[in-house]
């Protein structure tokens, strides 16, 4: 282990800033130390650790592989779906059995599972379970589900597009046409999540009614923390080693290393599959601390801007796409709740409600213009990495044979 | 006694002065009037008919005009010689008018004379008296007035007064309309099956809503269940349970024919059992077996065997009743002749509106996908041949349609602000092109995927420009106010600028609630077994102006309604192109009949200002009117000075009768005073072609 921490010293240097981070919380949170944060701040810092996961997951697909995803903000929502279906079954249930207990005669096994229906689908016209929610009852199924169904949905939808070695844009658009597909098919009500309502009530624990939510987002916070620092180790190991240098060949030029006997088919459906489930994992970390899940949390603007927080963080770096989602969406956070001062110009008055996405969107210009290396590019001015020794001119027999820099196709 | 002596005394001087007024005055209307005086003076709903007949075929030209004011209670009769006359206030006095030549007659105070008040039913008859008269008016307005209510409204006795006008109708557009109108009548109501059935195969070659709510009308079906199917009615269909229809559906049926016993649900089951609950048992099962459907079965069975609850109605029962019932459908119309030539005519107007609407959307899509293919091209361009993904393709779109409607403000001129917009969109976008290119782009051909990113960069701040600066029409943006002034702004436009505006108004004949059409099960039912009518508008329903018919008939609707919808996040109306059309509201796709605008919005802000029909408070019609100073029966003066209001409303339900002159059918002059209008001699025979 010693041996990783020093080939991937950036790891390591995460993994030591998010525990220091972790514990700065802790002691600031209302829960467990002075109260200097509010409890929903700290879902918010609970929050933002998930996107930072999904964000890691998106740039070993993107930033490594060369895969552009518009998905992977689909896989998290299921995720988040997966795990809402049973929080809402789990707690609709505590609440139907404690009003039946009143009855004189006690309730049967199946009156129960119809007032629960009644319950969830009321507000969608309906009293039925769809057989969508057959293991919703149970907590480990359920949990299961989290990895399975948005695991499967990328293995199917990878084996067919990667066999059909669509690459490049059109890999982005097939991809998010599934994930508009997706979304758009979640948005009927008689695909069996509720319609546009989504699930809602997620914050509430089943059986944890009397733990306050303070403590509970404490609790979701530390999850999140520790998620996100296993999956930034899975991924660090992941990237690094033969499998790393196998995985960015296939970024910089895919046919040379299927020349070179690798199939890359089978890499690419890895670290699809892989990624994809990691993000499922962060959506079902994630949306209980949001509190409700509805389809327009899938819709491929998510996706998009999940693109754009790698690329503001930099990609082929994990602690970059890692940082570029914090800050990008708790900068986003601020302006938008009203955190950010109004600029007065005398002539106009700058309402940062409005002008944030104005900004927002110049700054991704900006940052692609003048600084491809995104936020993460910071840290080689005073890091002294140089990942290939520096020299004049070419280094092979050929122009392409290693590159001066990575990630870029030669023209 | 002496009352009568008076009249007869009265009716005397009438025949003494006889020779002296113009004869044909009394042989016509006054004749009349006198010689029923008791029933003009109270009409009854059973023995107005002979008075009406007397009138209508004396064919004196002051009848209608009595008519109608005597269905407004226009008319007064004197109590001292029982003449009747027209009356409008003049000070504490009434200015009284004759009846025939409309001259003034003197005044008379208003305890002298006796206001007549015929009761709704006769209104009703004297209305439909009226119609024979307006059908040969000389005001074409008139004429086509009439014509609307019986269609709207349409009943047997109308065929024999609209044929009598075909024949001395000139104008060729409304002896179309009769025409087609006698042929709609005579198909539901015409005297013998032989010329319902020619009248209903003349309609087949039709094609408009009114035409088919007339054949679906005949083609009304009822529900029926029976052991056997009955001998000699007109069956339309017969349905299978299981199949045409659900076993809950059938069974449903037979509960509510009596003919079998309801289903107990849970929840009833349960209900009695803790009825009988006794010492921690039912029916000798102990509680804690109740826990599972078998338990409370057997306890259900034990109570029903002791007789203390009808006993359960098992799976077998059911089937059993389902299959010793016959369900069909029987038409309301009993000769089938009939029913079937209906069907067939129906069937063949359904083909025709079929291919239109087929052309109709074949042209949409044309329109449509030319629209499309110009923006994809400019996109194949770029990404095929300069290898760059422009994510801000669309809000270049969203350029040249803001030029469009800021130039269509400023040139209010349709032709001429589409010549203005197309060269200055061009312009525009060429601009925005240009800068594009020169600012961004260029520095990143080599970097195809980050053009990407840098072009989403600008497609999103340039939408929020957008939104900010060109969205709001000024400070403070009340959200709420702008999405509703943008919804009635294009549902008023689209109300304007429907094409089939015509077919839209009216003529539907009375159905059910379309909004629920299946809440009622004996809902009338289609040849095909639907509920009918099913398409919105299209088969006969009343329009309502914020539903849509299904066919959409104009490209334009529906390219702005691409780009407005609901923000699912924030509950506020945004334009964007962030979601897909069929994002709109909960589902997938636009239903018919579901409405546009917000899914709870509706009847709260419909307000006369904005083009709505909205139901005004009517006039309090009650005998004692103790509210309205004038008409007091103690202090009939109003008392001066502040009076506090009083009464439902603040006292305003309770209108002085003055505000409201008298409404003549079509004479209401436009521009002329109330005042003036109410001085008028009310029964003034409007000159010939006056307004035709």
């Amino acid at each position: 282990m010693t041996s990783f921490f020093a080939r991937n010293k950036s790891a390591a240097w995460f993994l030591l800033a998010l525990a220091l981070f972790v514990l700065l919380v802790t002691v600031l949170a209302p829960a467990t130390g002075t109260g200097f944060l509010s409890t929903s701040f700290v879902k918010t810092l609970g929050k933002t650790l998930c996107l930072m996961l999904v964000a890691v997951a998106m740039d070993v697909v993107w930033g490594y592989t060369g895969i552009l995803s518009l998905g992977h903000m689909a896989f998290f929502g299921l995720g988040g779906y997966m795990i809402g279906m049973w929080l809402m079954y789990a707690r609709t249930e505590l609440i139907i059995a404690e009003s039946l207990r009143a009855a004189p005669i006690p309730p049967t096994p199946e009156e129960i599972h119809d007032a629960i229906g009644q319950q969830i689908f009321g507000v969608v016209g309906s009293a039925d379970f769809p057989w969508l929610w057959g293991f919703a009852h149970s907590f480990p199924l359920q949990l299961a589900m989290v990895v399975l169904v948005p695991g499967i949905l990328a293995l199917v939808f990878g084996w067919l597009a990667f066999r059909s070695r669509v690459t490049g844009v059109y890999l982005s658009i097939l991809t998010q046409a599934m994930t508009l597909a997706l979304s758009l098919y979640l948005f009927q009500n008689e695909a069996g999540l509720r319609g546009n309502n989504g699930l809602s009530g997620l914050q509430n624990l089943p059986g944890l009614d009397a733990v306050p939510q303070s403590t509970i987002s404490i609790w979701f916070f530390w999850g999140s923390a520790l998620a996100l620092g296993l999956g930034y180790l899975l991924f660090a190991w992941v990237v690094s080693g033969k499998m790393g240098s196998v995985i960015r060949g296939i970024r910089d030029n895919e046919n040379r290393v299927r020349f070179l006997g690798y199939h890359v088919e089978s890499y690419k459906l890895f670290i699809f599959t892989l990624t994809g489930i990691i993000s499922g994992l962060a959506g079902a970390l994630y949306y209980p601390q949001a509190g409700i899940i509805n389809p327009a949390e899938i819709a491929p603007i998510a996706s998009i801007y999940l693109a754009v927080w790698v690329a503001i963080g930099g990609r082929g770096r994990l602690y970059g796409a890692a940082l570029g989602a914090a800050v990008v969406s708790l900068l986003s956070s601020w302006f938008t709740g009203g955190g950010a001062p109004n600029i007065n110009l005398g002539f106009y008055t700058i309402n940062w409600t409005d002008w944030w996405l104005v900004l927002l969107g110049l700054s991704f210009v900006a940052v692609t213009l003048l600084a491809p290396k995104g936020i993460g590019g910071i840290f080689d001015l005073f890091s002294r990495r140089h990942a290939v020794p520096e020299r004049v001119g070419d280094f092979g027999p050929d122009q392409g044979a290693r590159r001066t820099v990575e990630g870029e196709e030669e023209k | 006694m002496p009352r009568a002596l008076l009249s007869s005394l009265a009716l005397l001087l009438c025949l003494i002065l006889a020779p002296l007024t113009a004869a044909a005055q009394e042989t016509g209307l006054k004749a009349i009037l006198q010689q029923y005086q008791a029933e003009v003076a109270k009409p009854g709903r059973q023995t107005v008919d002979a008075l009406i007949e007397a009138l209508v075929s004396s064919g004196d030209p002051a009848v209608p005009a009595f008519l109608q004011n005597w269905g407004d209670r226009e008319v007064y009769q004197r109590k001292t010689d029982g003449q009747f006359f027209f009356a409008s206030k003049n000070g504490g006095d009434y200015a009284l008018s004759d009846i025939v030549t409309g001259q003034l007659a003197g005044t008379a105070p208003s305890a002298e004379i006796e206001q007549i008040r015929p009761n709704g039913g006769v209104r009703r008859v004297i209305s439909t008296a009226l119609v024979q008269f307006q059908l040969s008016d000389p005001n074409i307005a008139n004429r086509i007035a009439a014509l609307d209510a019986i269609a709207r409204s349409p009943s047997a006795d109308q065929i024999e007064p609209l044929r009598a006008s075909i024949e001395t109708e000139e104008d060729p557009g409304v002896l179309a309309r009769k025409k087609r109108l006698d042929g709609m009548l005579t198909a539901s109501f015409g005297a013998t099956p032989e010329t319902r059935i020619a009248a209903i195969g003349a309609l087949s070659s039709e094609l408009s809503v009114d035409v088919r709510a007339v054949l679906n009308q005949i083609l009304t079906t009822r529900a029926g269940v029976a052991e056997s199917l009955p001998e000699g009615a007109n069956i339309a269909r017969v349905l299978k349970p299981g199949k045409e229809l659900t076993e809950a559906e059938a069974y449903a049926r037979l509960v509510s024919a009596d003919l079998a016993q309801p289903v107990q649900s849970r929840e009833q089951i349960k209900a009695a059992l803790t009825a009988n609950l006794e010492g921690g048992a039912v029916g000798g099962v102990p509680l804690g077996q109740l826990v599972s459907e078998a338990g409370r079965a057997r306890a259900y069975a034990a109570l029903a065997a002791e007789g203390l609850v009808p006993a359960r109605v098992t799976e077998e029962d059911r089937k059993a009743a389902l299959s010793s019932h016959v369900f069909y459908e029987e038409y309301l119309e009993p000769d089938a002749a009939i029913t079937d030539a209906a069907k067939a005519a129906l069937g063949s107007v359904r083909t025709r509106v079929g291919l239109w609407q087929a052309v109709d959307f074949g042209l949409d899509s044309l329109s449509l996908a030319s629209i499309y293919f110009l923006a994809a091209i400019g996109l194949a361009i770029t990404f095929g041949v300069m290898g760059v993904i422009n994510m801000a393709h669309g809000e270049f779109i969203m350029m040249g349609a803001y030029t469009g409607y800021v130039v269509q403000q400023i040139i209010p001129d349709y032709t001429l602000s589409l010549i203005v917009a197309l060269p200055l969109a061009f312009a525009i976008t060429f601009a925005a092109g240009v800068a594009m290119e020169r600012l961004v782009i260029r520095w990143l051909y080599h970097r195809p995927l980050e053009t990407l990113l840098a072009t989403f960069g600008i497609s999103i701040a340039l939408q929020q420009l957008a939104k900010k600066r060109l969205r709001h029409p000024g400070p403070p943006a009340d959200l709420a106010a702008l999405a509703r002034r943008g919804m009635d702004h294009q549902r008023r436009r689209r109300h304007r600028q429907h094409p089939h505006r015509d077919l839209r108004a009216g003529a539907g004949l009375p159905v059910l609630d379309p909004l629920h059409p299946q809440q009622d099960p004996h809902r009338p039912r289609g040849p095909c077994g639907h509920p009918e009518p099913r398409h919105g508008r299209l088969d006969g329903h009343q329009p309502r102006q914020d539903q849509h018919a299904d066919l959409r008939p104009r490209i334009r609707h529906r390219r702005d309604r691409r780009h407005r919808h609901r923000s699912l996040r924030a509950g506020h109306l945004r334009d964007g192109r962030q979601l897909h059309r069929a994002e709109l509201h909960d589902r997938g796709r636009r239903r018919c009949r579901q409405r546009l605008g917000h899914p709870r919005r509706g009847r709260a802000d419909r307000h006369p200002a904005k083009g709505h029909r909205v139901d005004e408070p009517q006039q309090y019609a009650g005998s004692a009117n103790l509210h309205d100073p004038l008409h007091h029966p103690v202090h009939p003066v109003p008392p001066q000075g502040h009076r506090r209001p009083q009464g439902p409303r603040c006292g305003r339900l309770t209108m002085p009768r003055t505000q409201h002159p008298p409404v003549l059918l079509g004479r209401n002059i436009p521009g002329e005073s109330r005042a003036a209008a109410r001085g008028r001699a009310p029964a003034a025979p409007q000159p010939q072609g006056a307004s035709a």
